[in-house]
């Protein structure tokens, strides 16, 4: 696929093939994977331990909210970015994501180990 | 990959004079590649922090049914934590992934190879070995 590039007459499409909206849905999808395995995970906690579940699905329900906020604003900023052939965004929200699934994951093995 | 096009910075930020992005070990070295590929690298990372969150609900799920009625049987056990070092696996390596990636396309170069998702099939595949033991012997 050819890169558009910039001329005198016109400058090139700011978001081609929509590669931010396309990376946006792709935090969404993210986030709604998270919820709804959080949320399962809590009612499937429920009938072992209730406050484990609660522990559960605020900490669900609280970094979802979170995350969503991350996406809506990251989609913002590189959209202006992108317009004005600016630099995009870094790497924290990545970093992140992945903070909050290794402690996930180690309070999954640790209840593994325990039940 | 395509031809690596280097975005032009309007407003002459972006080429390392005022460029504060995390980390630098990525963002310090090469130049900007096509936003396409930067944009394409993250919704893969996603991918597969989506697929770590997949095995960690797998593993725990596996975990709590068995669990309901009797004690968990050491197989269980072990396959449940089976799936939730896979899912820590997938969480390590898409952001190993992610910055080897996108530090190659800064410096145009191939794209790095991963062993993880060979690794991850193994892991499946001993698990439904495990579960197909258990069902068999129950």
């Amino acid at each position: 696929m050819a890169v558009p590039v910039a001329d005198e007459a016109q400058p090139p499409p700011w978001d081609v093939g929509l590669q931010n909206e396309r990376t946006s849905l792709a935090w969404q999808r993210t986030v709604l994977s998270g919820l709804t395995w959080g949320l399962l995970v809590t009612r499937l906690l429920a009938d072992v331990s209730l406050t484990l579940a609660i522990v559960s699905g605020v900490l669900a329900l609280g970094t979802s909210a979170a995350f969503g906020g991350t996406a809506l604003q990251r989609f913002r900023s590189e959209a202006r970015a992108l317009a004005v052939g600016g630099p995009l965004g870094d790497a924290r929200p990545a970093a992140l994501a992945v903070l909050l699934l290794l402690l996930t994951g180690v309070g999954a093995a640790t209840y593994v180990l325990l039940a | 990959m395509g031809e690596r096009a280097d975005v032009s910075t309007g407003d002459g930020a972006g080429r390392g004079s005022t460029d504060r992005r995390w980390p630098r070990s990525v963002y310090g070295v090469g130049s900007e590649p096509d936003p396409r590929f930067t944009f394409a690298n993250e919704r893969t990372f996603l991918a597969w922090i989506r697929t770590g969150l997949g095995f960690l609900a797998a593993g725990v799920a596996i975990a709590a049914v068995s669990g309901m009625n009797e004690r968990l049987s050491v197989e269980v056990r072990v396959a449940s934590l089976l799936l939730v070092v896979c899912g820590l696996a997938c969480g390590v390596g898409a952001w190993v992934r992610w910055v080897r990636s996108e530090r190659a396309m800064r410096e145009g170069r191939a794209l790095p190879s991963s062993p993880l998702l060979l690794v991850l099939v193994g892991v499946v595949v001993l698990v439904a070995l495990i579960a197909l033991t258990v069902l068999v012997l129950a």
